[in-house]
Order: C-alpha cells, then sequence, then structure tokens
C-alpha cells in the first residue's frame, strides 16, 4: 500500500485463525493501522489482495462489511446525541431489533460503566468513557471478526482490563479479533498469537512464547552465593556463551548473568560454582519479556535489519 | 437548526423585499407584480440551494469527527450512503421551501400557479436538490480544511445567488452575458 511516495505496508502476509486473537503489534507509523483499514475495505490496496472471512477483499466488500465490527483508533461518535442515543442508534444501522438494542444497550452500559453518563452527549465527557463507548457501540451488533485498532488507548488500567476480558470473552464466544497495539502488556494478556510489524512489513509471526524464545535473544540468570570470590568471577567470565555479568551495587540485589542460551548455560555455572565449592543460595531465571523482544527488533529495524 | 435556516430567507422577503419596494414602487419595472411578489417564489426555491450546502458541511463534520470512515465499514455501499445524504438533504430542502412558502403565503396573494406549474416547480426541487447536493458532497470529499471548504461554497454559491434572477430582472445583463445565464435558471 503506497501514499504517494511512502509505502506504508510491503508485501504483508499472514493467516489469522477462527476464534483466536491476533496480535497485530508495531510502533507508531509501523504500518498497523493501514492494514486494518485495507482489510475492513477502506482502503484499496496499490497491489496485493486478501481474503477476509473467505471473501475476496478487493470484489467482495459488500460481503465483508456486514460480517465484520470496526474499533477505529480515531474517537469517533454522534456529538448531538447522548451515549445512550448514540448506542441505540448504532444498533438501528445494523438492523438490531428494538428489543435486542435495548437489552444490549443495558448490557453495554452496566459493562463499560457508563450508566451514570447515559443521558450524556460525548463532548461532555472524559477522554476514556469516549472511548469506552466507542468500543461498546461496537458491541451492539453481532460479528464473525473484529478488528480493533488500538481500542485501550486513553483508558484507566481498571477500563481496560474490563475491555480485555469482554475482548477474551467474544473470543471464547467464536468471534475471531484482530487487535493492534503497542502496548506489550496487553497483548500477552490477552492474544493467542502475534505478528510484529515495522516499516510495513512483518518481523516475527508466532505465539507469543515462540516469538520470545525465537527473537528474544539473551536471558539473564540471577544468582546469589554465599562468598564470591574472584576465582569464581573469572571462572564464570571464560563459560562460553556468557555476554556479560552484572555485580551487584546493592546489597538485596543478586548477581546477573546473560547468556545467549539460558538452558545450555545454567548447567555450567552450577557446575563452576560447585569445583569451587561456592554456595548458590538463590537462582532465578528472567527470561526476555514481550517488551525486551518488540524494543529490540524495533531497533534492530532502524538500523536496516528487516529481516527475521 | 431549522429555525437558524428560516432566519435568511425570511430576512430577505419581509425586511429586504419590503425595504426595496419601497425604492422600486408598487410594480417590478416591466411587470404587473410587485417586488415582493416578484421575490419571494425564488427566495422559497433557493432554500434549496443553502439545504444543499448542507450536504456538503454534514459530509465534511463526518470525515471530521471519523464517523465517515466508522459508517463505510458498516454494512452499506458507499452509494448507499451518498444516496441517504441526497435524500435526505433533498427532504430538508423541501420541508424548509415549505415552510418558508407557508409563512410568506401572504404577500403571495396574487400569484396563481397551473397544475402544470406546481409539477415543474416540485421537479425542478427535486432535480435541483440532487445538484447542489451532489456538488457540495463531492467538493467536501476532496477539500482538506474546513476554511477552504467554506471559502469554496461562498465563491460558488454568491454569484449563482446573485445571477439566478431571485433578487433582479437579468434583461438589463449585457446580451453576451446573457449567453451563460442558462446556468443559473
Amino acid at each position: 500500500m503506497k501514499y504517494d511516495k511512502v509505502v506504508a505496508v510491503n508485501n504483508v502476509s499472514f493467516k489469522v485463525m477462527k476464534g483466536e486473537v491476533f496480535g497485530f503489534l508495531g510502533p507508531n507509523g509501523a504500518g498497523k493501522t493501514t492494514t486494518i483499514r485495507i482489510l475492513t475495505t477502506l482502503l484499496r490496496p496499490t497491489s496485493g489482495n486478501a481474503k477476509v472471512l473467505g471473501f475476496d477483499l478487493l470484489s467482495e466488500g459488500g460481503k465483508i462489511r456486514p460480517r465484520i465490527g470496526v474499533v477505529q483508533q480515531e474517537l469517533s461518535y454522534e456529538h448531538a446525541l447522548s451515549v445512550q442515543a448514540n448506542l441505540d442508534i448504532y444498533g438501528f444501522l445494523w438492523n438490531v431489533s428494538k428489543a435486542e438494542r435495548r437489552k444490549r444497550i443495558e448490557l453495554l452500559l452496566g459493562k463499560f460503566g457508563l450508566r451514570e453518563v447515559r443521558k450524556t452527549a460525548p463532548p461532555e465527557l472524559s477522554m476514556g468513557q469516549r472511548r469506552r463507548l466507542q468500543v461498546a457501540r461496537e458491541f451492539m451488533h453481532d460479528s464473525e471478526l473484529m478488528f480493533l485498532d488500538e481500542p485501550t488507548t486513553g483508558l484507566d488500567p481498571q477500563a481496560r482490563r474490563v475491555t480485555l476480558d469482554f475482548v477474551r470473552e467474544k473470543a471464547k464466544d467464536g468471534v475471531t479479533v484482530f487487535f493492534t497495539t503497542h502496548i506489550m502488556e496487553e497483548a500477552e494478556y490477552v492474544c493467542d498469537r502475534i505478528a510484529i510489524i515495522d516499516h510495513g512489513r512483518i518481523m516475527a509471526l508466532d505465539t507469543i512464547d515462540n516469538v520470545k524464545r525465537r527473537f528474544g535473544g539473551v536471558s539473564v540468570i540471577q544468582l546469589r552465593f554465599a562468598e564470591y570470590s574472584s576465582d569464581l568471577d573469572n571462572s564464570l567470565h571464560s563459560l562460553p556463551g556468557v555476554q556479560k555479568i552484572v555485580q551487584p551495587t546493592r546489597v538485596d540485589e543478586p548477581l546477573k548473568i546473560f547468556v545467549e542460551n539460558a538452558n545450555t548455560a545454567l548447567p555450567k555455572i552450577v557446575e563452576v560454582a560447585a569445583s569451587l565449592n561456592a554456595r548458590i543460595t538463590e537462582l532465578r531465571l528472567e527470561e526476555p519479556s514481550l517488551d525486551d523482544v518488540f524494543v529490540q527488533m524495533v531497533n534492530n529495524s532502524k538500523g536496516g535489519k528487516h529481516d527475521e | 437548526m431549522l429555525v437558524v435556516q428560516l432566519i435568511t430567507p425570511l430576512f430577505y422577503i419581509f425586511v429586504a423585499g419590503f425595504a426595496y419596494a419601497s425604492v422600486i414602487g408598487p410594480k417590478m419595472p416591466g411587470t404587473d407584480v410587485s417586488y415582493v411578489l416578484y421575490l419571494a417564489p425564488g427566495v422559497v426555491v433557493m432554500q434549496i440551494m443553502f439545504a444543499a450546502s448542507m450536504a456538503g458541511a454534514m459530509l465534511w463534520l463526518d470525515k471530521r469527527l471519523a464517523m465517515f470512515a466508522q459508517i463505510v465499514v458498516g454494512p452499506f455501499s458507499r452509494w448507499q450512503y451518498i444516496l441517504s445524504k441526497l435524500v435526505s438533504i433533498m427532504l430538508q430542502g423541501m420541508l424548509n421551501a415549505f415552510i418558508v412558502f407557508l409563512i410568506a403565503s401572504p404577500v403571495l396573494v396574487g400569484l396563481s400557479v397551473s397544475f402544470e406549474g406546481v409539477l415543474y416547480i416540485v421537479s425542478s426541487l427535486i432535480l435541483g436538490s440532487l445538484f447542489f447536493g451532489s456538488l457540495t458532497l463531492a467538493i467536501s470529499v476532496y477539500i482538506k480544511s474546513n476554511e477552504a471548504f467554506n471559502a469554496i461554497l461562498n465563491v460558488l454559491f454568491t454569484p449563482l445567488m446573485f445571477l439566478s434572477s431571485v433578487f433582479y430582472s437579468l434583461q438589463g445583463a449585457p446580451s453576451q452575458f446573457k449567453q451563460s445565464l442558462w446556468l443559473t435558471h
């Protein structure tokens, strides 16, 4: 997809399984929103094609749109209508019956904490309340596939948790969710699989655990010894795969050994300690977080290393 | 909103109309009707042009407030969206015209319209709504800023209004100029 001469999304290819929450992660400007705009038929790609729910994106947009729900990144609502009327008219546009609309409005007002402001017009609401209205509105109708473009922007932690839980609940009911965010905690909480995109290209695509394993790089082994000698320090430094050792700066801090592969390094560290009679009092393995993987990938991408 | 839209046409008829009539005299030169009677029907029909400018403004507002993108990813086609705007504008224009007609009816005494004339007026209102509505919708699709949108509407609609012969007869206009006036009638 090209905007003038800027390529926003380039050669992106992926499949999303039915009923999964698929996280589409990337820094600002990575191409997440453009991808969603293409998949929701809002933008026509300059080249390439895709199938959404089995329908051709270019020729069957009219069959796709009634089956999807979209929460866009930009806040949108009818300014002159109250919260309740906003929900109601949206359900009406989607041909939801009056009785069903009434039921859903009550459910969503309660779920998203909007009951007290049901008669208030959006311009008088806080940013978080407006966002909650926007997300809630999309659940006024049924959809087989939901596109959520950074739906938690502007939400407080509690509202964020409620939204993510609701998304999970919907996924359990069989709704497929395409979820974009740049908050890795959210992705870890809600997504079954993720793709990391940057500069319009997919850098990784797998389950979160596999992505961490494949792209996580170094692990950190945290240790405490009864006594730490210079012999032990030298021996640990000479072990293959040890990248660096960080000495504690405070009494309550452990020694940190950064290794390429914790599975192979750990037995060797224990062996060295045993051979020097250094008693290990605490041992902890810290795997790289998704945040670490993401930052590392984006940094590599900036350095021109686009390919996996 | 409706009340606001009615202020200008009623001002034209009841303030400007009577004020100019006092200068022009009891009859429009070359006709046997008063200036107010000459002016009022034109102002009624002109409502479709004002309503049409709202169509573009509505689309522009939808775009600016991200509702446009939200609606067009809904279970509708683009045509349905555009058509709904045109129909709503047509109805709005007709309603405005009818209300102005009702309020101005005391000054329209003496105006006689045949059945064919009524059909001609109604079809003109419909076609005019579609034309001006489509025009402002097309403009609002391409314009990027609110200021540019308002400026273009002013540049287009103000000359159209004064070249429409609503306010005065264009019989005295230069002959070369008259050739192009079919556009504004």
